[in-house]
């Protein structure tokens, strides 16, 4: 079930520019190994009017979320992406704010997931790739899967451990890969960072903006639990509810992404 | 004419003579803003009728002590003026336990305020730590004070340290989720969007975010006072409390960092409640400071998420209470219901040096919770008043009457 990408012309140029320190950590998180998830039914928190469960197909999913090393390696060989030439309205003067540089990472963890991304960088990145950001209800479908089965809310204590990982997160993310691998073999869904997915946030909803304003609305009241599918689970709340407010570019330190195809 | 019941010709006439009584006092007692302390005889009084369906008289009073008058009649020329003419102001803030100074002013402006959201580890008591999302750093979030008819820009600044989008409800406002929607943010943003304060009074603003509960148990709450045009009473002392029940993973007083506990909080069984965010926070070196003489207003929000409170002040009687912080001042109070997301103020004359003890009289909140505070009143004794223990001795009523 995994397959690993090797990207080589991109590691060589990511190794290069790298502080010599970080260079054995930087090689071994350049590397992108996926899972596939098997396709089902999700049920979303706030699921489309007359639609209960969503169907996904089967999809690849990366089985960490995307490093500041991967990423340096995708601006090095893509520089329109880089923080001093990214046109304004692709990202926010924030983007990548927190390397030393257009290619320099300084003192910034080449393992940790990338932060300070806008939706059109992560997703040019996975184009870059052959991949796509995956949408809403792949990444709920994979992020529901328990520590051994791929329905966790059927484990003990699991929205609870799911709520504390989410809760307890830094604001300085450590390293990809040493949390929880769940079910499906993905791991970091709840511990390291928010992700971006495809048709993230309100903002991002083209077709029916009457449903997607009425979802955001629902966020943001009291009576906001009344149509949502589980009032128990609080992370999920947490992850709707900090989706409806992104808009493509916004570029924050607590969001990352990674990539499906 | 609402506020007034029965037959609608009657009342009218009842009604606004009623009203101008209110105004005329209103003005005679407030107009003097600089003046000295008004107390117990400052509250306008006006007596209404009450009649029945049929105009019938049914022969009792209702008497209500008002703070203000109705809203639509005290509009004025002031506020005519357009928002862009009126002078800019920045807003004022108080910091728990100290109210927000009175805005002092007799004109309308256009006040802007800019509160920042933040998540930071903090005591929740002593060598007991949690992570609360705040508004201005601190729990409860700063008092906001403005004038009835301001105009006000309110920015919302989420931190970028934030892991969480917040927003603010301002129960003062009239509009689309209190400014829930307008200022939904993501860490790293601000947004902006304008109000009128339109009715006088005391209000809870909280973070409105789904889930709403979690972001109010973790401290996302305070107070916006609204000061009617002819201001508050002066008083001697205000102070600014605001109640908030806790749910955390460890019982009461289990040291270290405690996570939020979800189930607890659906339960609505609360580990604390506590005053201004922490056990503690108004005792000991904290405690609250009057001396005899002085009047002293609290200004009580309750920011829940769950309980309501059972307001009381161990030692002393409210001299005077706005039920729900609203218009109504009912007198000579024990205990007063603060719902949650509600607010009420409670004056008292301070008469006698004590130590008066700020409870939740739901009794248990306070002895094993946290629900506990001090204010010390220092000063010259009256014995008329309160008499110290005048005699003890053994009393056995068996060994009298027997032998």
């Amino acid at each position: 079930m995994t397959r690993h990408l090797a990207i080589a012309t991109l590691l060589a140029l990511a190794v290069q520019s790298a502080p010599l320190g970080a260079r054995a950590a930087q090689t071994a998180t350049v590397e992108t190994q996926t899972v596939q998830v098997p396709g089902g039914e999700v049920a979303l928190l706030f699921p489309v009017e007359g639609e209960d469960l969503a169907y996904v197909e089967a999809f690849e999913l990366d089985v960490t979320p995307v490093t500041n090393a991967q990423f340096l390696a995708f601006v090095t060989d893509h520089t329109e992406w880089a923080r001093s030439a990214v046109p304004r309205v692709f990202a926010t003067d924030t983007y990548l704010a927190h390397w030393a540089g257009d290619l320099v990472l300084g003192s910034v963890d080449p393992a940790a997931p990338v932060t300070n991304v806008s939706w059109f960088a992560a997703a040019a990145y996975c184009e870059a790739r052959g991949g796509r950001l995956p949408t809403e209800a792949e990444w709920e479908l994979a992020a529901r899967a328990g520590r051994d089965t791929t329905d966790g809310y059927l484990e003990p204590g699991y929205r609870e451990q799911v709520l504390a990982y989410v809760t307890s997160r830094g604001s300085a993310p450590g390293p990809v890969g040493q949390g929880e691998v769940n079910a499906y073999g993905v791991n970091d869904m709840h511990g390291l960072v928010w992700e971006w997915v495809f048709d993230a946030g309100a903002a991002m909803n083209t077709a029916d903006s009457r449903s997607a304003g009425d979802r955001r609305l629902q966020l943001l009241c009291g009576g906001g639990s009344a149509r949502a599918t589980d009032t128990g689970d609080y992370a999920a709340f947490l992850r709707y509810a900090f989706r409806s407010g992104l808009s493509g570019d916004y570029a924050g330190g607590g969001l990352g992404f990674r990539c499906a195809s | 004419m609402r506020n007034f019941r029965g037959n609608l010709h009657i009342g009218a006439i009842i009604g606004a003579a009623a009203l101008v009584v209110v105004l005329a006092v209103g003005l005679t007692l407030f107009g003097d803003r600089g003046g000295s302390t008004v107390t117990a005889q400052g509250d306008p009084v006006v007596q209404h009728t009450l009649a029945d369906t049929t105009g019938q008289n049914l022969g009792h009073d209702l008497t209500i002590n008002a703070a203000w008058g109705e809203r639509a009649l005290r509009a004025d020329d002031e506020d005519q003026v357009p928002v862009a003419d009126l002078p800019v102001i920045e807003g004022v803030v108080g910091y728990a336990p100290n109210a927000a100074p009175p805005v002092n002013r007799d004109f309308r402006a256009h006040v802007t305020v800019e509160l920042e959201t933040t998540e930071e580890v903090m005591e929740l008591a002593d060598g007991v730590e949690y992570r609360f999302w705040t508004f201005g750093g601190s729990v409860p979030g700063p008092m906001i004070r403005v004038r009835e008819g301001d105009f006000v820009t309110f920015t919302l600044q989420n931190h970028p340290s934030s892991m969480m989008p917040h927003n603010i409800d301002l129960h003062a406002v009239s509009g689309q989720g209190g400014g829930a929607e307008a200022t939904l943010i993501s860490p790293g943003q601000q947004a902006t969007f304008g109000f009128t304060a339109l009715n006088p009074g005391v209000y809870i603003y909280h973070c409105a975010t789904a889930p709403v509960g979690m972001h109010i148990a973790n401290g996302m709450y305070g107070l916006i006072v609204v000061e009617p045009k002819e201001g508050f009473t002066p008083v001697d002392r205000e102070y600014y409390v605001v109640q908030g029940d806790f749910y955390t993973k460890g019982d009461f007083g289990e040291k270290g960092l405690q996570d939020f506990d979800m189930m607890r909080a659906v339960d609505e069984n609360a580990a604390y409640v506590v005053f201004n965010g922490r056990v503690g926070s108004l005792t000991g070196d904290n405690a609250l400071q009057a001396k005899v003489g002085e009047t002293v207003r609290l200004f009580v929000g309750n920011g829940g998420p769950n309980l309501t409170s059972s307001f009381h002040v161990i030692g002393d009687v409210f001299d005077r209470v706005w039920l729900e912080a609203g218009a109504v001042i009912n007198r000579d109070v024990q205990t007063t219901v603060i719902p949650a997301g509600g607010a009420a103020v409670v004056e008292f004359e301070a008469d006698v040096p004590a130590s008066l003890t700020l409870v939740d009289h739901a009794i248990f909140r306070a002895f094993n919770k946290g629900a506990i505070g001090s204010l010390v009143v220092t000063g010259e004794e009256d014995h008329v008043v309160f008499t110290e223990r005048i005699d003890i001795r053994p009393y056995n009523p068996e060994a009298t009457a027997g032998n």
